[in-house]
């Protein structure tokens, strides 16, 4: 693990973090630092918003015959689907057979047979329960799904939505349990079709209570609540 | 039912296009949509490309309108913002190609041009940061615009600029703070 940032390095670095334009490994770093510092990220929150002023200035111009009924077109129509990219190999198996007993519970109702598939997959793969929570953005919308699992190993898989992603870029995931200890796992690099990936951890799932994703835009951290620790 | 007009404030606008009221979804759609194409255009230049990207802002908007926050900035920069990150987008996938230098400097005596018909409640407000922008060391403005606009690193920035990257840092750092200090933020440094 690298040595986390002072507030004097993150600082040094908060016009191009409120632009948007720092490198990855610079963002992942002072980003881990703004999730516990209010003070910095206050500063880097406030030159974002002197950055979004400047989108003001440009010019208006109406855009071409058609664009209002095109757009309001689009509204009329149902929401589309969210798309998941692939789980990685590893963890797609147990994911599957969840999301198969899940969607039994809907098409059928039948809760036994939930229950009976649902135990038979966690038989299988030497676990006590598996978990979803919403990953939150910033703003509050979701923008993905953190998958948690309590087994040997317990492991954390990350999806990030393809069409409500964060911007392209490398980001940081981070476990924190109950008392605070906070684990770095490996980034994930979410494209324009999102983006996911996810490993085993070295504590018990029920001892996590967040799992964070450190963005690489404008101060952004991302995070998904669980109940443990 | 909404009664719109241009007095509904763009925050009950927004309002009423996440409540999936078609008269506020049509009276928001036509109170942003030259700035957001403007935006666009400016951004990407192409204007298939531009309408593409305004589009899929004004989308974005409606998907995300339970969420936003008033504390974090007024409806028009919130959706200014969805639409520049989806054109950086657009051009980070193309930030192999060349870029022409010409178009740039062009683009940006464009941004800098007050319209000729300002409208709009924040107005005075926007001319006077066009004015403190304009009053910019022109290398201080440049390395800003092409960071907050197209969105180049600074060692982006840099190459383009035929500069040492700590000189573009300095650039854009000097330039964003004594914006930040015409907006009335009093500096702690």
């Amino acid at each position: 693990m690298s040595t986390r940032w002072s507030c004097d390095e993150v600082r040094a670095l908060a016009p191009e973090l409120a632009l948007g334009i720092a490198a990855g490994d610079d963002r992942a770093r002072a980003l881990e630092h703004l999730a516990d510092c209010p003070a910095c990220r206050a500063r880097v929150e406030e030159l974002a918003s002197v950055a979004d002023e400047l989108l003001l200035l440009a010019p208006a111009q109406e855009p071409p015959a058609g664009f209002e009924s095109r757009v309001l077109g689009e509204l009329e129509a149902p929401p589309p689907r969210r798309r998941r990219r692939a789980l990685i190999p590893a963890f797609a198996a147990v994911a599957a057979a969840f999301a198969a007993a899940t969607a039994m519970w809907v098409a059928t109702k039948d809760d036994r047979d939930l229950a009976s598939r649902y135990r038979a997959t966690l038989a299988e793969a030497n676990g006590k329960y598996l978990t979803a929570e919403a990953l939150a953005a910033p703003g509050g919308e979701r923008a993905g799904t953190v998958f948690g699992y309590e087994g040997e190993p317990s492991w954390v898989l990350v999806t990030v939505y393809e069409d409500e992603r964060p911007a392209p870029g490398r980001y940081q995931v981070q476990v924190i349990t109950g008392k605070g200890k906070r684990i770095g796992l490996g980034p994930i690099e979410v494209t324009r079709e999102g983006g996911s990936g996810g490993e085993s951890i070295p504590i018990h799932f029920h001892d996590v209570s967040e799992v964070r994703l450190l963005g690489p835009g404008r101060g952004d951290v991302y995070q998904a609540e669980f109940s443990g620790g | 039912m909404w009664s719109v007009s241009k007095s509904v404030s763009d925050e009950a606008l927004l309002a009423g296009l996440a409540s999936g009221d078609p008269e506020a979804a049509a009276a928001f759609v036509r109170r942003f949509q030259a700035r957001v194409f403007g935006l666009a255009r400016t951004i990407v230049g192409n204007p298939a490309s531009a309408e593409e990207i305004a589009q899929e802002a004004m989308l974005r908007a409606w998907r995300h309108a339970g969420a936003y926050d008033r504390r974090r900035g007024r409806v028009e920069t919130w959706l200014l913002a969805i639409t520049r990150n989806l054109a950086i987008d657009h051009l980070r996938l193309k930030r192999g190609e060349p870029i022409d230098p010409d178009s740039l400097a062009a683009e940006e005596a464009l941004f800098m041009r007050a319209p000729e018909d300002p409208g709009g409640e924040q107005r005075g407000e926007v001319e006077a940061l066009r004015t403190a922008l304009a009053a910019l060391p022109s290398d201080q403005r440049r390395a800003l615009l092409m960071a907050a606009l197209w969105g180049f690193t600074a060692n982006e920035i840099s190459e383009m600029e035929d500069a040492p990257l700590g000189t573009t840092k300095s650039r854009i750092r000097a330039a964003l703070m004594k914006l930040r200090g015409e907006l009335g933020v009093a500096d702690e440094h």
